[in-house]
């Protein structure tokens, strides 16, 4: 009778630790390539190195000297012209954030959220009160316009793939169509199946 | 007196609206890209601050080699099908009494 029980107490304890799954927290930085496909870590990579080339190079300190203001940037598209799904957003974002915190470049919305912003502008010309309404045509015109292109290739025979992911994100001069500055930045994995 | 003020007021209006009209070295057949790109900012401008997907289909040994078989087991099934359905009843009381006979799938 005692090894019935048993028997039914191991078989409960497979079943309900075999259908359950596990979920672990971890950090953001320490996210584990899974299967070789673009992940947290590439894109954290990217926002880093974009970081470091757009603050630290010439037609920053070029713009200020001349003009004597800091520059005003627009985020235009980035185009993803891999074998992949990318999000250029989750880079995008942390150096909009970069631009915001050091102070060093001004930054104006773009695309539906200044829709948006224009749509609350409208409303209010008609229902806030006159002295808290916000007037049309007081918009910061941006000087530069920062756009980009995610390209991949990729070399795969049998269970082997390498694969070279580049991201190249470059700011123009909106009055001139100058290019002032391109970041490149190049992941390369070798994925064994 | 009042013509001298008249006049020097027209001066500086014909000032602005030439200062307004041209920069200098700015082309002066700029209207014509302005017109061809005004009615457009709407279009062109809605995709900013997204990411535009023009992805291509990139070689995958794992994932050819897993199409290939879920290819081989779908012409099987077809294959299996189509010969249930184009058997006569004749030749199933033929096979039906061979002593050994079972349908291969």
């Amino acid at each position: 009778m005692k090894r019935i029980y048993l028997l039914a107490v191991i078989l409960s304890s497979v079943i309900t630790f075999s259908c359950s799954h596990q979920v672990t927290r971890i950090e953001p930085t320490a996210t584990p390539d899974i299967n070789g496909s673009w992940n947290n870590t590439d894109s954290r990579l990217t926002a880093e190195e974009m970081i470091k080339q757009c603050l630290g190079e010439a037609w920053l300190t070029n713009y200020n000297d001349s003009k004597g203001k800091k520059p005003v940037v627009i985020v235009g598209m980035v185009t993803n012209k891999s074998h992949e799904h990318i999000e250029a957003e989750t880079f995008i974002k942390d150096l909009e954030r970069t631009f915001i915190n050091t102070s060093k470049v001004g930054l104006v919305q773009s695309g539906k959220k200044r829709d948006e912003l224009r749509a609350e502008k409208a409303d209010q010309q008609s229902n806030a009160s006159v002295s808290s309404m916000k007037k049309f045509g007081l918009e910061n015109g941006a000087d530069f316009i920062l756009q980009g292109s995610i390209n991949s290739i990729v070399d795969a025979y049998k269970r082997k793939k390498s694969v070279t992911y580049q991201i190249n994100l470059e700011l123009t001069n909106i009055e001139t169509n100058e290019i002032v500055w391109i970041g490149e930045k190049k992941i390369s994995k070798l994925v064994k199946n | 007196m009042k013509s001298f003020i008249f006049s020097f007021l027209i001066l500086i209006c014909a000032c602005q609206v030439k200062s307004q009209e041209l920069s200098s070295n700015q082309n002066p057949n700029y209207k014509a890209s302005l017109a061809k790109y005004e009615n457009q900012t709407a279009d062109l401008t809605s995709k900013m601050n997204t990411t535009e997907q023009d992805t291509y289909k990139a070689y995958d040994w794992t994932e050819a080699k897993e199409a290939k078989r879920k290819d081989r087991i779908a012409r099987r099934q077809e294959r299996a099908l189509a010969r249930i359905n184009n058997r006569s009843c004749f030749m199933d009381y033929m096979l039906w009494n061979q002593p050994y006979f079972y349908y291969r799938y």
